[in-house]
């Protein structure tokens, strides 16, 4: 058991929220992600961070779409490559209305770990993600990329619900 | 008189007037709590600082160390007490309104149970208390908080 008994620190010197300079949205177009979208412009509004909107195509779900309707791959991911980023365009356009410097950013791989390596190499401090993405199960709890998301990523992570 | 503030619909910030924040007199507590102080501090906000008593690692303690529960829970109430005070006065660096609560329990259990009851806005909370174990991305009680809470939950690394 870690000494907590002895000294504690009852706050960190320093603010950490007004250091805040890069906030993250994740988003896949869900009601989880809308919701997400909105508190993060907020924050991003609060703070003055530069805000980095995230689209991950699922490579793993295309290829199987690819196989299930006998389609080419090369195809389905272009549709899925002009959806994302019609998406990104969506939530750029509302964040830009509110005056905030946006950055949108297209990628491919499983969504977890491709936001996990962003939010890294971006340098980002908060990430803020819905409770339930478009292909979560409606049982409660988490979806399973919020899940792993927050389970490895290096900086603090806002999870707003989705009822 | 209130500030008539116009907030658009499923924006946050703008709304919170509670925020809790568990603690455990932890290095990621302490962080957890100095934003909810600065989150306290933009929005206006009351802060609820939770301590609970860990009933369950005092029967676990107790049978290891054959320390009675009753010795335990007694050092525990003491050092609890003594922490919830820390933090009070730590929030005198910040121009806000501060309340402790002091209960026994399941950490989060007792979380959950109590932002509902005092209808908190936002739960902050640290990735790892006490007990969490530092290669895990979250310690069990922030997991169980954050699958469980009604409310957004904020989790400080």
């Amino acid at each position: 058991m870690v000494d907590i008994m002895e000294d504690p620190l009852y706050h960190e010197p320093g603010r950490l929220l007004s250091r805040t300079k890069n906030i993250m949205l994740p988003i896949d177009g869900s009601e989880g992600s809308d919701r997400a979208a909105v508190v993060a412009y907020e924050i991003a509004e609060l703070t003055k961070s530069k805000l980095h909107i995230v689209h991950v195509i699922n490579t793993g779900v295309v290829q199987q779409v690819a196989r299930m309707s006998d389609k080419d791959p090369e195809d389905i991911l272009r549709h899925y490559e002009e959806n994302g980023e019609k998406l990104l365009q969506r939530y750029k356009s509302a964040a830009l209305s509110y005056g905030l410097e946006v950055e949108t950013v297209l990628d491919k791989g499983l969504p977890s770990d491709r936001i996990t390596a962003l939010a890294a190499s971006i340098d980002v401090d908060i990430i803020v993600m819905g409770s339930k993405g478009l292909s979560s199960s409606r049982k409660p709890g988490l979806g399973s990329s919020t899940e792993r998301v927050i389970r490895r990523i290096n900086c603090a992570v806002l999870v707003v619900h989705v009822d | 008189m209130e500030d008539a503030i116009y907030c658009a619909p499923g924006r946050i910030f703008c709304k919170i007037r509670k925020i809790m924040v568990g603690v455990d007199g932890s290095e990621g507590a302490a962080r957890a709590v100095t934003v909810a102080f600065e989150i306290a501090e933009l929005t206006k906000s009351k802060v609820y600082i939770v301590y609970i008593v860990p009933l369950p690692n005092i029967k676990h303690i107790s049978v290891m160390s054959d320390v009675s529960e009753e010795e335990l829970l007694q050092k525990y109430e003491v050092n609890g007490k003594k922490i919830l005070q820390g933090y009070e006065t730590a929030s005198e660096d910040f121009d806000i309104q501060v309340e402790t609560v002091f209960d026994r329990g399941l950490a989060s259990d007792m979380l959950i149970a109590l932002a509902e009851e005092i209808k908190v806005d936002l739960v902050v909370l640290g990735s790892h208390g006490g007990t969490a174990v530092m290669h895990s991305g979250m310690g069990s009680s922030t997991e169980r908080v954050v699958l469980g809470a009604h409310c957004p939950v904020f989790v400080v690394k």
